[in-house]
C-alpha cells in the first residue's frame, strides 16, 4: 500500500523547523513506511518574488538530491501576479514540480488568486491551499486572510476543473464545519494532516466526502499523520485510496 | 504490557465520541493492545458536582476488574470535596484527576493546595490534562484555557512530595518543569521522530518520569503508541514508559490479563 504524504515541508534560510532536514524526513519515511513527500517551503507575511523563488530553490535542491522521494510544490504570492505565473510555469514545466502551494497571503476567493488557479488548471497540477476555520478569536486574528472550507467550496464552484486540496483537516480548527461545507464541493480534495487527532475524524471525513477525496498527509505531525489513518475504522480499500492511490492519480494527470 | 495513563469514559458535550461507555473504551483498548487504562469521568468536567461523574464512572468500570483504574475528579472549590475524596478512596479509586480549566481555579490557589496536600497524605498521584481539546476549533461555549506551566511549577514547588502527572504536555524540555522531580510527563503530544522531543526529555530527566498515555477516546490511540515504539531507546526504557512508571504511580499489583 503506497503512502504519499501530500503535505510536507522542508525548511529554508528564514523558516527553521527543529530537527527538520531532508534526511530526517527520509528517516521518518523508513520508520513510518512513507514512500514520498510532496513538499513546499514558505516565508510568512507578504513574500516578494525574490523570497518565494528562494523558497522554491530550496525545494528544488531537495528534489534533486532525493528524486522520487521528495516532490515539490511551487510556492507563490498571488499578489505578484506576473512573477507568480512565470514562476509556476518554470517550476512545473522545466523543473518538474508537481503542484502549487498557496498560503495565507490572500483569501482564495480574492480575484487576485484566479490567474493562479487558471495556470494550475492549464498545467493539470493541484493547488494545496492552506486553510482552516479557527473558532478561537485570538488565534483567528493571527491569520486575517486565512481561507476556510466555505471559501474553497466557492472557489471550486468558480473553477470546477481545478484540483484544489484543502490543507490539514487536523490542523485548521473546526474540522466538522469544514466537512459539512465541502460535502457538495465534489471536486475538492482534503488532506488529513495536522496535529489534531480527534477520534472519529477520518471516519466522518470518509462518510461526508468519500475516501476518493481524502489524501494522507502529515504536515510534519508524523506519528499523528500515519496513526490516525491506521486507527480509522474504514475498509482497507478506503485506507489504500487515502494513503496513496488518490494522490498517485492526481500526480499522474500533470501535463508532460 | 501497556498502561494508558490518559484515558476517559463519558460524554464530551461538544462532539459525539466514537466510544463513551467503559465497554466501548475497553473495545478500543483491546484493539490497540492496551492492558490497563487509568480513566476519569469526562462528564465531571461540566457537572457542577463532579462526584456524580465519579460515581457513574465507578458503576460503569467495576465489572471489568483491573482493566480500568478509576481516578477521582474533584473540584477543590466545590463543597464536600474532602468527603468525596474519602468516599472515592474507600471505593477503590487509585488517584486524582483535576480539570482546573473547567472548574475555574488555578493550581496555585489555596483550595487546590489543600486538596493536593490531602492527596500527598494519601499517597495518591494527581494527574492534570493541560487541555482536553485543541483550542483552534473550540466551541464558543468552551473557553477553557490550557493549564499554564507556571501553575504546575508553583504546585510542584509548594508540595515536593506530591506526584503530579502532567497529561497532554508538550514542549516541556525548555521549561522549569523538568527541574522538579515530582512532575511526571505523559507523552502523547510529544514527538519521537522529527524533533525528537521524547528522546530529549529522556536525556534531560531520565526515563522514570515519562508515562505513556493516549487521550482516548478523545484522540486516536495509534499515534501515541507509535511515538514509543519508534523511540531509539532500549526495550527496558520503553517498558518503563509504557507501563512500569504508571504502575508505580498508581500502586498497582500487576496481574492483569486481557480478556
Amino acid at each position: 500500500m503506497a503512502r504519499i504524504d501530500c503535505h510536507s515541508h522542508i525548511k529554508n534560510k528564514v523558516w527553521d523547523v527543529s530537527g527538520l532536514t531532508p534526511e530526517s524526513l527520509l528517516e521518518a519515511a523508513d520508520k513510518l513506511g512513507i514512500d514520498s513527500f510532496c513538499c513546499s517551503t514558505l516565508t510568512f507575511g507578504m513574500p516578494t518574488p525574490e523570497e518565494f523563488r528562494m523558497c522554491n530553490e530550496a525545494v528544488l535542491k531537495a528534489m534533486r538530491e532525493y528524486p522520487s522521494k521528495i516532490l515539490g510544490y511551487c510556492f507563490v504570492n498571488p499578489g505578484y501576479q506576473t512573477e507568480s505565473l512565470r514562476e509556476i510555469e518554470k517550476r512545473v514545466v522545466e523543473d518538474g514540480m508537481m503542484g502549487v502551494k498557496l498560503y495565507n497571503q490572500y483569501r482564495c476567493t480574492d480575484p487576485v488568486v484566479f490567474p493562479i488557479v487558471r495556470k494550475a488548471i492549464e498545467l493539470k497540477v493541484p493547488i494545496l491551499q492552506h486553510a482552516g476555520y479557527i473558532t478561537d478569536p485570538a488565534e483567528a486574528a493571527e491569520q486575517p486572510n486565512l481561507s476556510n472550507a466555505q471559501d474553497i467550496a466557492r472557489l471550486a464552484s468558480l473553477f470546477p476543473e481545478a484540483m484544489i486540496i484543502e490543507a490539514h483537516l487536523g490542523g485548521g480548527g473546526d474540522w466538522e464545519w469544514a466537512l459539512k461545507n465541502l460535502r457538495k464541493a465534489r471536486s475538492v480534495y482534503v488532506d488529513t494532516s495536522g496535529s489534531v487527532i480527534d477520534m472519529g475524524m477520518i471516519e466522518k471525513a470518509v462518510k461526508y466526502l468519500g475516501a476518493e477525496r481524502l489524501l494522507f498527509a502529515t504536515d510534519l505531525s508524523m506519528e499523528e499523520g500515519v496513526g490516525k489513518i491506521l486507527d480509522a475504522k474504514i475498509s482497507n480499500d478506503e485506507r489504500r485510496l487515502i494513503f496513496g492511490d488518490n494522490m498517485s492519480r492526481i500526480l499522474g494527470m500533470r501535463s508532460r | 504490557m501497556i498502561i494508558d495513563f490518559n484515558a476517559y469514559v463519558g460524554h464530551w458535550p461538544f462532539r459525539r465520541l466514537p466510544a463513551r461507555s467503559a465497554a466501548e473504551v475497553l473495545d478500543l483498548m483491546d484493539e490497540a493492545g492496551v492492558d490497563v487504562a487509568a480513566v476519569s469521568s469526562l462528564n465531571s468536567a461540566l457537572y457542577a458536582d463532579p462526584q456524580e461523574g465519579n460515581l457513574e464512572l465507578l458503576d460503569d468500570v467495576k465489572k471489568y476488574g483491573g482493566r480500568f483504574v478509576p481516578l477521582a475528579v474533584l473540584n477543590p472549590r466545590y463543597p464536600g470535596w474532602d468527603d468525596d475524596l474519602e468516599e472515592c478512596v474507600d471505593s477503590g479509586f487509585k488517584g486524582i484527576r483535576l480539570y482546573p480549566q473547567y472548574h475555574n481555579y488555578l493550581l496555585s490557589d489555596d483550595d487546590c493546595t489543600k486538596l493536593s496536600t490531602r492527596a500527598t497524605e494519601l499517597n495518591l498521584s494527581v494527574s492534570i490534562p493541560v487541555r482536553l481539546r485543541d483550542g483552534r476549533g473550540r466551541n464558543w461555549m468552551d473557553s477553557a484555557r490550557d493549564v499554564a506551566t507556571l501553575e504546575v511549577e508553583r504546585l510542584a514547588a509548594k508540595l515536593p512530595n506530591l506526584k503530579i502527572v502532567l497529561l497532554e504536555s508538550s514542549d516541556v524540555v525548555d521549561t522549569a518543569l523538568v527541574e522538579y522531580g515530582n512532575i511526571f510527563f505523559e507523552t502523547s503530544r510529544m514527538t519521537s521522530i522529527i524533533g525528537g522531543g521524547i528522546e530529549d526529555l529522556i536525556q534531560l530527566v531520565g526515563a522514570s518520569r515519562l508515562v505513556f498515555g493516549s487521550g482516548m477516546p478523545l484522540k486516536y490511540i495509534s499515534p501515541a503508541l507509535l511515538k514509543i515504539k519508534l523511540l531509539k531507546e532500549s526495550e527496558d526504557i520503553k517498558e518503563r514508559i509504557l507501563w512500569r512508571n504508571s504502575s508505580d504511580l498508581l500502586r498497582l499489583v500487576q496481574n492483569v490479563k486481557r480478556q
